[in-house]
């Protein structure tokens, strides 16, 4: 099958991606679209439009993701689902999670146009609160939905920026639904596509990413105690805060190097961050990542080696507050060589790659079966207005997903 | 010689007059917050010149606030032999930094006064105007007019956070005297006992430590520029700021201890940019604050920093950028001085080292213009600029003993 006999549009995919743009769009052509704001419900809203008129039907859950469901021959088979995220970081850009919702879209909606069915239903699915800017925690909707929270911790959760709550901003939405959100544990496969997020795909001239597992991930704060001093006031005898954090984000980077993982300190906070004293307490933000759950624990067992230490060395006291992260996913190999097979039939090149970055379907490939693809963005740029995409990149992610998509929902009845 | 230990110094009075100060703006915590021309210093300053009064002695306040009390010499023509430190304190201070100082230069006066001793060299006890800066900043003002490293019109122009003026506050708790400030400038020694804020004599179990000088600061910002990349970018192929600036802030506090125990770098101030949970920095700055009591030491100091930031810059792909901020100069204390420091010390029978300041005093500005000496005692965990700085009473009595035998030496007892 190729793309031509699909009946895939790759302009109408762009087209639909500028169209949907305009909802939320910023002055400096990036895109503010929060989840369970007024700009997410007029995304939904899109959507739901140009879903309906491409014969699809709409259930939403309480927690607010859309199931939009293209008919199949055979009723009683499950519906393959494909989708991603309509919402946005408040400085995001036009394609991080829309790309995968929309080229899903695209599908159903070219099997509309030519009046074709597969076996099995197909369900564009728009998942709530992917990016967790305004309500915590990321990924929200696609974890309760896999059972890895509950939906009223979700509905609990407060905005960020405001008074109000999850549940409370999506009614005023207009988006609560009525449907179970765990109904989506019986999806018969997932698939997502998505913009890279990462420099890997463009920086060797390859446009699709098969992408073959989640890194799990551990998210904390270590808070490192010494004591305060002048700092006029000898070396000797110094239990200097700032100088121990120094070391365990060196430590981070040395266990990430020696396990084939990734590990990341980015934020820091000194007490009390003046130049006349010697800092007292740091607060520092870190991660650890690895493909392989065993190498996650490994890392994490020797950071924790690497503080005891420190501690012990510099009489320093740490803390490390658990902030939670995801386990490493594998996603499923008959999926991926869907994707495969689809990439080398329409002749383009693409490589396996893991996902160091979140996406729902870490959540969904712990209980369905799932496969995500990648397409390249420009300088490995997300989460930025001037994340781009170009049209060759968008429709090449379409013409793997499409006959992937297609032969999972059991191909053209 | 003509000794002094017979001169009626007493610690316990001296302990009953830091406690009785340290009413003066208590905490609950059991600190002070006596800051610098507050309705609390003007309170402070009261009780000091009460005391006085009790002793004959009248105070002289200069047009910054400083105050003067006078003890005559037999010697008119002799420059007089001065002795101070400060009663203003941090918002969250205790009860013995700087207060030590003119408390125990009081009991002094008293004890010379009880026993109608006379010394040659007339003696002057001097509270020193904001030495903490805290409220007015930069910190040692009075000092620094009276030795003309700042100007008295600057000074007194001077804004706190709420836009109060120095002057205006000056005025208004009634320490805008008339005296000229840098007449302070013609005293003939000046000695200043404070407590260490360190804790090395604690640890070594030594109760006096011989003030030798203040180290030379040299003050440099850092500027670590790499590439931001989500948190979950490979490894290979980040430049990652904060990873950079880690390598450098480690390395230069190896670079101190490499220096000898003289040396002290610290960096007390870093922004991280964008400093995002799930970003990898690509911008660090901090702030370094390095000291050496041998300004060729900390020039090589400086050297070494930037010779490991180009390094880091050059295996990190990052740029690193070391700019000059402010630097001060080494200042020695007068040798002769802080022999009769030293030689107190010994005949007391106290233990007692050298030692350098690392931290700004009052007599470190004096010093520039005026033979000076400084007397360490011990402070707990050398915890100080915190409500629960502590001293014994016995560290309290020691730095009085040897104080009261430098001064005396210094200006001559002549019965």
């Amino acid at each position: 099958m190729t793309l031509s006999d699909l009946s895939l549009s790759g302009e109408r995919l762009w087209d639909s991606l500028h169209a949907m743009a305009r909802i939320g769009a910023r002055p400096d052509g990036g895109v503010n679209r929060l989840a369970l704001t007024p700009e997410d419900a007029a995304a939904r809203a899109l959507l739901r439009d140009w879903a309906q008129a491409a014969g699809c039907t709409l259930r939403v859950d309480t927690l607010g993701s859309m199931y939009l469901t293209y008919p199949g021959a055979d009723p009683a088979l499950a519906p393959v689902a494909v989708g991603s995220h309509l919402d946005s970081v408040p400085t995001g850009g036009k394609y991080d999670g829309v790309y995968g919702v929309l080229a899903g879209l695209e599908i159903v909606r070219a099997l509309h146009a030519t009046g074709r069915r597969t076996r099995a239903p197909i369900t564009v699915v728009n998942w709530a609160n992917e990016e967790g800017s305004r309500f915590s925690p990321v990924m929200a909707a696609s974890g309760a939905a896999m059972g890895f929270s509950t939906a009223e911790s979700v509905l609990a959760a407060p905005d960020r920026f405001g008074t109000t709550t999850y549940g409370a901003a999506l009614a005023e939405s207009g988006w609560a639904g009525e449907a179970d959100p765990r109904d989506a544990q019986r999806f018969a496969a997932y698939f997502e596509a998505h913009i890279e997020q990462g420099p890997i795909l463009e920086r060797e001239g390859v446009p699709i990413g098969i992408v073959t597992h989640g890194l799990g991930v551990s998210h904390f704060d270590v808070v490192v105690t010494g004591e305060d001093g002048h700092v006029g006031s000898p070396m000797e005898g110094r239990r200097d805060a700032l100088a121990a954090a120094a070391e365990v984000i060196l430590a981070l980077e040395r266990i990430a190097l020696d396990r084939g993982g990734l590990a990341t300190a980015t934020r820091l906070a000194l007490q009390p961050d003046a130049r006349g004293n010697i800092p007292s307490e740091v607060r520092l933000a870190a991660s650890l990542r690895h493909g392989e759950q065993a190498g996650l624990e490994a890392m994490r067992t020797a950071f924790g080696a690497a503080l005891d230490d420190l501690a012990a060395r510099r009489f320093v006291q740490r803390t490390v507050e658990d902030l939670g992260g995801y386990p490493s996913v594998r996603f499923a190999p008959k999926l991926l060589d869907a994707l495969r097979r689809a990439a080398a039939t329409a002749g383009l090149a693409h490589r396996d790659l893991p996902t160091p970055i979140g996406h729902d379907a870490l959540h969904v490939g712990r209980v369905v079966p799932s496969a995500m693809l990648f397409i390249p963005c420009h300088g490995g740029r997300s989460h930025n207005p001037a994340e781009s995409i170009t049209p060759d990149w968008s429709a090449a992610g379409l013409a793997v997903l499409g006959p992937a998509v297609i032969e999972a929902a059991g191909g053209i009845a | 010689m003509n000794t002094i230990s017979n001169l009626p110094l007493s610690g316990e009075r001296l302990w009953a007059s830091l406690m009785e100060m340290a009413q003066i703006g208590a905490t609950a915590k059991g600190g002070c917050n006596r800051q610098t021309l507050t309705e609390t210093d003007g309170r402070g300053r009261a009780l000091l010149a009460q005391w006085a009064d009790e002793l004959g002695l009248a105070p002289t306040v200069d047009r910054v606030g400083n105050m003067v009390l006078r003890r005559e010499g037999t010697d008119p023509s002799a420059p007089p032999v001065a002795f101070g430190s400060h009663l203003d304190t941090q918002p969250t201070g205790g009860k013995f930094d700087g207060v030590l100082g003119v408390l125990a230069g009081l009991e002094i006066m008293r004890a010379l006064h009880e026993s109608g001793a006379r010394t040659k060299a007339p003696l002057l006890l001097i509270n020193w105007t904001n030495e903490e800066g805290a409220r007015f900043s930069p910190p040692m003002m009075g000092s620094g007019v009276a030795m003309g490293l700042f100007t008295e019109a600057e000074v007194l122009a001077k804004t706190d956070p709420e836009g109060a003026v120095f002057g205006t506050e000056l005025a208004r708790i009634g320490y805008a005297g008339t005296a000229d400030p840098e007449l302070l400038q013609r005293i003939g020694a000046y000695f200043e006992l404070h407590i260490e804020q360190g804790k090395l004599l604690e640890d070594a179990g030594e109760e006096i430590g011989v003030v030798t000088g203040a180290l030379a600061q040299n003050w440099l910002e850092v500027t670590v520029t790499g590439e931001d990349a989500h948190g979950g970018s490979p490894m290979a192929g980040r430049r990652d700021a904060l990873v950079a600036a880690s390598e450098i802030i480690v390395a230069l506090e190896m670079i101190a201890r490499s220096f000898g125990g003289a040396a002290r770098a610290t960096v007390g101030q870093l922004t991280v940019t964008p400093s995002s949970r799930n970003v990898v920095p690509s911008r660090v700055w901090f702030s370094v604050d390095s000291r050496h009591g041998d300004p060729t030491a900390l020039a090589h100091m400086e050297t070494d920093l930037r010779s490991v930031g180009a390094t880091v810059a050059a295996r990190r792909g990052v740029g690193v950028q070391v700019d000059a901020f402010w630097q001060s100069p080494l200042t020695p204390f007068d040798p002769v001085l802080v022999g009769r420091v030293r030689a107190a010390a010994a005949r007391r029978g106290y233990r007692h080292r050298d030692m350098p300041t690392g931290i700004g005093h009052d007599a470190v500005y004096v010093a520039r213009r005026v033979p000076t000496a400084m007397i360490f005692c011990p402070c707990h965990g050398g915890v100080s600029h915190n409500e629960t700085e502590s001293i014994t009473p016995e560290w309290a009595t020691a730095g009085l003993h040897v104080l009261a035998d430098a001064v005396l030496e210094t200006a001559g007892v002549t019965q």
